[in-house]
């Protein structure tokens, strides 16, 4: 690598140039928000009192199929008007989020879609908004419609950090997992009610004829990724 | 060079201008380290090359995450040399492959709505950051498009030679010194004011 002016460009930088390259090259190192590689790293993980969270409008996909995935709440799921985010879930409530939607290549993610009736649009808003969170790249086939399942959360506490503190009395093994390769979505929740919930969620979507075992995959690299049993 | 989720980038680069201490500089260490490793260690390192090339603090974290998938899977095939050169080379592919898939899939931002929106401005963490940036400088280069700003970020963030970017944005050298050239004339004016 070579290095001064030239840098390899075959001629002497003009002096505008070397100001611009002196004062990039002496930017300072960015300092990720605390403990994020930690975290990352599964050292410190959330400890959620047996919240699920399923990114994306797999929710839309579950509630489309008629499939209770969650034993109090599926009258909000299903309505998917509004999700009551809040501290007092109880283990083994789950709550969901319906990120956007892709018809014919282009990501909606919000109003004006044509999948209204299957993913509101005021949900990938609010989602987005107050949480953090944006449309992933988990597609799967519903009928003729590409969906999407999100789960682009940028970090635990821009979800719970707001409206949802996690309980600090939580125990067990909870399991923060992403998956960031060809797809990808965002599970929290107790390792078990993970691995239950993924399977689940795959048998499912292989019901409608689409891409159940790609689901189960991802999820277990991501399982694996972070040192859980798979 | 390949694009896509699956590439494995497994060729050591060269020595970065930026910094951090690695465990096998100087051969000292010939051990494989794992991925965690690699994150608690050049953790800032990668955050930093990161934001340069995203911009914002979000991007970065989902970018630095993708990398560190990408680290695992080509540690099998990774061998004991220049840590930060093979993570800056990894991080940048990583942002292009991004750029490239974010242009075959556009996205419609949505409008916000103001009766949602709980908090105003940028992230506490991401305005505490730009305080201690010559801010005008890092919004310049996040405004740039993004072919350039990733040329411009190898060039004179890490010091990659024009050879080196070439390889690593799989472009000609001709077209790297035009993005060096029409990406630093952006920022021309920011540097001299």
């Amino acid at each position: 690598m070579s290095s001064g002016s030239e840098n390899g460009a075959g001629r002497e930088a003009e002096p505008w140039e070397e100001r611009v390259r002196q004062a990039l090259g002496s930017l300072p190192e960015v300092d990720p928000p605390p403990h994020y590689f930690e975290r990352l790293v599964g050292h410190q993980r959330p400890r959620f009192a047996g919240h699920l969270i399923i990114g994306g409008a797999l929710a839309a996909i579950v509630t489309a199929l008629g499939v209770s995935v969650s034993s109090t709440r599926s009258a909000e799921v299903a309505g998917l008007l509004e999700i009551p985010f809040d501290a007092s879930a109880e283990s083994g409530e789950e709550l969901l989020l319906v990120l956007g939607a892709e018809v014919d290549g282009q990501i909606i993610d919000g109003p004006g879609t044509d999948l209204a009736d299957l993913v509101p649009h005021h949900i990938g808003g609010r989602a987005r908004r107050d949480f953090g969170v944006e449309a992933g790249v988990l597609v799967v086939w519903y009928g003729a419609v590409k969906v999407e399942i999100a789960g682009r959360t940028r970090h635990p506490e821009s979800v719970f950090g707001r409206e949802v503190r996690p309980d600090p009395t939580a125990t067990g093994d909870e399991a923060w997992i992403f998956d960031r390769g060809a797809n990808r979505f965002t599970l929290w929740g107790p390792e078990a009610e993970v691995e239950g919930v993924a399977a689940e969620l795959g048998r499912h979507i292989d019901d409608a004829g689409s891409m159940g075992e790609r689901v189960e995959a991802t999820v277990a690299e991501s399982l694996e990724l972070f040192g859980f049993p798979v | 060079m390949a694009a896509g989720p699956e590439r494995v980038d497994g060729e050591s680069g060269s020595e970065p201008r930026m910094s951090a201490s690695s465990p096998n500089e100087g051969g000292r260490h010939e051990a494989v380290p794992t991925w965690e490793e690699i994150a608690q260690s050049h953790g800032r390192f990668l955050y930093t090359v990161a934001y340069r090339l995203t911009g914002n603090h979000h991007d970065t974290q989902d970018l630095v995450q993708e990398v560190l998938v990408r680290v695992r899977r080509g540690l099998a095939n990774y061998r004991p040399g220049n840590l930060e050169g093979w993570l800056a080379r990894i991080t940048t592919n990583t942002f292009i492959d991004g750029v490239r898939k974010k242009k075959r899939r556009p996205t419609e931002p949505l409008p916000d709505d103001p009766d949602r929106v709980l908090v105003g401005g940028p992230p506490a963490d991401e305005a505490a950051t730009l305080e201690r940036l010559p801010e005008h400088l890092q919004v310049a280069l996040r405004d740039l498009p993004d072919d350039y700003r990733a040329a411009v970020v190898l060039s004179d963030v890490l010091g990659y030679s024009y050879q080196e970017i070439a390889e690593i944005l799989d472009v000609p050298i001709g077209t790297v010194r035009s993005r060096i050239h029409r990406g630093r004339s952006r920022l021309r004016d920011v540097v001299a004011t």
